[in-house]
């Protein structure tokens, strides 16, 4: 599995896989590497044993292969054993090194040893090398002329030879271009790479497979034209759009940058025939965080990091003036409410020191006596003296910033469903929790 | 009244020429193609294909109609005639026998003169009035734009009176020109305005309404750049702006609003109020908020005068009053303390 909390955001129907025919673009911008998502799908196509073809336009296989390893899949294992196909096209998209007006031979003498006429010492890294002895091994450069329907032609044989091999009845393709910005910085003009996307996207559809591209979005590329125009063509393109970007607010410790899921006008149109289920791909924005190996997706405002009681994050917040009995719009929740749902009390101190009402309560009519019985006997799956110890004083804590009357207020307030906070625990803090007589 | 748009589409007022502007944030690619499946029954359709799959196009059409196609979509550079549809795989692929497809050919996007050759000859075999759509004209335009134009030419050559042209444009993708800016050209989107008799610019109803909220709020939001955002391609409403020239000259402006109760069901045509909420009316809320503030309201002690007091209060001759009434005077004797200093305090300045 990728990166499981991103999984369920993606469209269920052939998960882990993405549904067969659909062109997925992924966009992102230097402050934010979208490649992390293309790892995602490699190692998901990979482990569900189904064919994937990688064209490397800006990594090479070590890169991949590295990184596949964090994510538990063997890349090279899996060239062996056929499922994976790696298309070099850093170092051998085109030849610069070959004389321009003569563009290089395709050679043609078919030999088990490859035959390579210029860069032997490449061999093997070329991945079509790996085609059966009986085809005519590959030009070491994809493309041998400057027109980019070559390059196309080498990704169809490619395609085609992997889509009707005989292990492949059955499986599902994904083919990934890491990354279509390269292409238009080789000097190919936008329309041809369009063009190449629309080709590839009708090609792969034949194949029951999957088109993942990824294209550099930033805003300020976003005045040269060709670049404007290659985003946007993709844009128009695609079935389902993923775009990778920074924080508007910058950079955070706990919080890498935010992605989107997106609607194109392509998705418009599936959705008016009926092609897609409502809420399959819903236009949303969420935040990441890389880890090791993993990526934690999250709703946004949800890090862990920021919630976890972070004393200074809350210190500057509130000194900057966030307003300290803000409640959420749905469940009514107050900053104080969450910090003690989550058992921080050095936070909810904080918070009352800047005036935040002990006596709110949230839109299920629950005060925070409540919440605090609720969160207690939720972390008691396991029960532990320290940690009945943590809620026993979280709650002595609160009856100290309440008068005797107030107390015995909130003590017998009753929620929505008809409970006082005693009715859900039982225990020391039940104790603590009965109202006085 | 019922809206200009919904009008338009019925058919109740005649435009040969209707134009649909987007732009990515809102697709225009649903209305008009349901300007499309509203043609009168007795029209051809012709189909130019230069974004959307032939097959998918004629898979959403409703009516009967006697469709030709120009696929300029899946062979748009002529590298391979592999996915070009021929007659025979859209019938298979389609496999509804009320739909009676005349012709496809194929073109390529590399020569819009070709094309426009193509679809003259498509288009002088027609018996009937027809209504052709072209479901994005901007492939084209990317390509020539003097081209493109030529053919929109010809093609209003062919119009006859009830015959119309539908065509969708994005005015956010760059054209030809755009690669090579030349201040003495017109922008292709300025004169394709010209040419069309009803032109509709289709915005994010989403968008709208998060502008009024933050308006409403008094937030000035300061918009990070991204090519789309989550509020684009609703499927459910979008506001559009219609401007119709009438053929005795007269132009009428709207803003109307399309929606959809469900992702596959009508469209329906709404004042764009009803979709977006009423436009927040700010010198009505600050009054309302002066109004409501009342410094003097629940006060814990009496802010206010009697009769009585109000009367003394005003009858009060007060030291200033008097003051008032003579000229004045400053009457002032140094003393031993004063630091009397007469120095030019910018001596040393050379001025």
């Amino acid at each position: 599995m990728g990166y499981p909390s991103l999984e369920s955001h993606l469209p269920s129907s052939h998960a882990p896989l993405l549904p067969p025919g659909i062109f997925l673009s992924i966009s992102d911008t230097q402050a934010s590497d979208g490649n992390f998502l293309l790892h995602h799908f490699i190692s998901n196509y990979i482990k569900a044993d189904q064919n994937v073809i990688l064209v490397g336009l800006a990594g090479i296989m070590v890169h991949y292969t590295m990184v596949g390893r964090k994510l538990g899949v063997n890349l090279a294992t899996a060239r062996t054993k056929g499922t994976f196909h790696f298309v070099d096209g850093l170092t051998q998209l085109t030849d610069y090194a070959a004389p321009n007006k003569d563009y290089l031979p395709k050679p043609t003498t078919p030999a088990p040893e490859p035959a390579i006429p210029t860069t032997p010492s490449t061999a093997p890294r070329i991945p079509a090398t790996r085609t059966p002895p009986a085809a005519a091994p590959p030009p070491p450069v994809l493309s041998c002329s400057p027109k980019l329907v070559d390059f196309y032609k080498f990704l169809e044989n490619l395609i085609r030879e992997v889509a009707t091999g005989p292990s492949s009845r059955g499986k599902q393709l994904c083919l990934i271009l890491d990354d279509l910005s390269v292409l238009l910085n080789c000097g190919w003009p936008c329309r041809d790479i369009l063009a190449l996307v629309r080709y590839l996207k009708q090609l792969v559809a034949k194949h029951n497979g999957t088109l993942i591209t990824l294209v550099h979005a930033d805003g300020v590329m976003s005045e040269e034209v060709s670049q404007d125009g290659l985003v946007k063509g993709v844009f128009y393109e695609a079935d389902y759009i993923i775009d990778v970007r920074g924080l508007d607010s910058g950079g955070s410790r706990d919080v890498h940058g935010q992605l989107s899921m997106l609607h194109g006008p392509g998705y418009l149109m599936k959705q008016r025939s009926g092609q897609v289920k409502e809420n399959e791909w819903p236009a949303l924005t969420l935040h990441y965080k890389i880890l090791d190996n993993n990526v934690e997706v999250f709703a946004k405002g949800y890090s862990s990091g920021v919630l976890a009681g972070n004393k200074e994050i809350c210190t500057w917040l509130l000194n900057a003036g966030a307003d300290v009995d803000a409640q959420t719009p749905e469940l009514g929740a107050t900053p104080l409410i969450r910090a003690v749902q989550q058992g921080h009390l050095d936070v909810a101190k904080l918070l009352v020191s800047y005036g935040a009402s002990v006596e709110v309560r949230n839109s299920d009519q629950e005060n925070i006596f409540h919440i605090l019985a609720i969160a207690a006997s939720k972390d008691n799956t396991v029960q532990t003296p320290d940690k009945t110890e943590k809620w026993v004083a979280m709650a002595r804590w609160l009856l100290t910033k309440l008068d005797k009357d107030r107390r015995i207020v909130m003590l017998t307030t009753l929620d929505a469903k008809g409970r006082r906070p005693v009715d859900n625990r039982s225990g020391s803090l039940a104790t603590l929790l009965t109202p006085p007589s | 009244m019922a809206p200009v748009l919904e009008r338009i589409l019925t058919g109740k007022e005649p435009s040969p020429c209707i134009l649909v502007k987007d732009t990515l944030e809102q697709s225009g690619q649903l209305l008009g193609f349901e300007l499309l499946n509203n043609t009168p029954k007795d029209h051809a359709i012709i189909l130019v294909c230069a974004e959307t799959d032939p097959v998918h196009l004629v898979g959403l059409l409703k009516g009967e109609y006697a469709i030709s196609i120009v696929d300029a979509y899946s062979n748009p550079l002529g590298w391979t005639p592999e996915f070009e549809s021929t007659l025979s795989s859209l019938q298979a692929v389609t496999k509804q026998p009320r739909i009676n497809i005349a012709s496809v050919e194929s073109v390529s996007l590399r020569d819009v003169r070709r094309a426009n050759k193509t679809l003259a000859n498509t288009l002088l075999k027609q018996t009937s009035s027809f209504t052709i759509y072209f479901d994005s004209i901007s492939p084209f335009l990317a390509s020539s734009v003097p081209d493109t134009f030529n053919l929109l030419r010809s093609v209003t050559g062919f119009l006859s009176d009830s015959s119309r042209i539908i065509a969708v444009h994005h005015e956010d993708v760059p054209d030809a020109d755009a690669f090579h800016p030349d201040p003495s050209k017109p922008y292709a989107s300025n004169s394709l305005a010209h040419i069309a008799t009803t032109l509709i610019t289709i915005k994010s109803s989403k968008a709208i309404k998060q502008d009024q909220e933050d308006l409403r709020k008094g937030i000035v939001s300061n918009k990070e750049f991204a090519y789309l955002t989550v509020h684009g391609n609703v499927w459910d409403s979008a506001v559009c702006d219609v401007e119709h020239k009438r053929k005795s000259g007269k132009v009428a402006r709207e803003t109307n609003a399309y929606h959809l109760g469900s992702s596959t069901g009508d469209v329906i045509f709404v004042n764009v109020w009803d979709v977006v909420g009423d436009m927040p009316d700010i010198d009505r809320l600050d009054l309302e908020e002066s109004q409501t503030a009342d410094p003097a309201a629940n006060l814990s002690f009496n802010l206010n005068l009697t009769q009585e007091q109000r009367q003394a209060k005003n009858d009060t001759v007060l030291p200033y009053l008097k003051t008032q009434e003579s000229t004045g005077a400053i009457y002032y004797e140094p003393d031993a303390a004063d630091d009397f200093d007469d120095d030019d305090p910018d001596e040393d300045l050379t001025i």
